[in-house]
């Protein structure tokens, strides 16, 4: 498949920061990151706590994506504490903060890729979903408050070929 | 001003809420398109609604053009909150019968700005 479909990093960098900016407000930073890196830490997780939280949002069109963001325990946590304004968010919290940050990169990314597409509701959970490490990414690196976030997008199979 | 908030993210309903409490709005949310309609149904009718595209159950989408079919909720205010920002989505949803189009993530100012234009402000923000 060609890397070319796939979303550029600066305009992946450009909708992950305006996300950040709008969401998260002040304290974020997002630059690209390396395919090659991007792609041993979904599959090692090694760059992150055991305890890993991931949300998953689908563009579905001529070409599809899956857009992942991958934060760890205590990232995730803050992130929700933040959106919701809680101290003490629960696990539904904690999915459905994530799921959001998902959908909203996920719907802008949207618009840069092959036309007419749709946009799959989120998914999120606990843990960091494994990809086929041949499938094309480009990916993006923030922070929140010093803690990692990572966002990845693949181009994906047809369907029923993913995990 | 009643204002229901129309989305299936909790998040999205809290900083939405954030955002036009402030403005005056005492609101009221619904998870998706359905249970929006029911609330409407049941009343009081209120006369903005913020309305995400992409929910489960029943859609933005869906939910303005039911909304439509109903003259006497013909007043409310429509304004669609989505990530849909493609031209032919916008275009779509003004016209099914969206007053206003907001394309997330958004800024504050952007919803008061908008709300502005559709002459629903009754209250400035506090200070």
């Amino acid at each position: 498949m060609s890397t070319l479909a796939l979303p550029r990093s600066d305009d992946l960098v450009d909708v992950v920061g305006q996300v950040w900016d709008s969401l998260l407000g002040t304290g974020s930073d997002v630059v690209p990151a390396e395919p090659v890196d991007a792609t041993a830490r979904l599959l090692g997780a090694a760059h992150f706590a055991a305890r890993s939280w991931s949300a998953t949002v689908d563009v579905t069109g001529p070409e599809s994506r899956r857009v992942t963001v991958v934060v760890d325990e205590d990232c995730a946590r803050s992130i929700t504490r933040h959106l919701l304004l809680l101290t003490r968010p629960t696990v539904l919290d904690v999915l459905d903060a994530l799921g959001e940050l998902a959908n909203i990169i996920g719907g802008n990314l949207k618009s840069l890729m092959p036309s007419p597409s749709t946009l799959s509701l989120p998914r999120a959970a606990r843990g960091v979903p494994t990809y086929d490490a041949r499938l094309p990414v480009s990916a993006a690196d923030a922070t929140w408050n010093g803690q990692p976030v990572l966002v990845t997008v693949h181009v994906t199979p047809p369907r029923g070929a993913l995990p | 001003m009643r204002a229901l908030i129309i989305d299936d993210s909790r998040v999205m309903r809290s900083i939405l809420r954030r955002v036009i409490e402030p403005l005056g709005f005492e609101t009221a949310e619904a998870a998706d398109g359905q249970d929006a309609l029911d609330q409407i149904a049941a009343g009081p009718v209120p006369e903005l609604c913020l309305v995400d595209w992409n929910m489960p159950v029943m859609d933005g989408y869906t939910f303005i053009t039911r909304m439509r079919e109903h003259p006497e909720w013909r007043d409310v205010t429509l304004m669609m909150v989505t990530t849909e920002s493609e031209h032919s989505q916008v275009v779509r949803a003004l016209a099914a019968g969206a007053h206003e189009y907001v394309v997330k993530p958004f800024t504050p100012e952007a919803i008061r700005e908008k709300l502005a234009l559709l002459g629903l402000l009754v209250n400035e923000v506090r200070a």
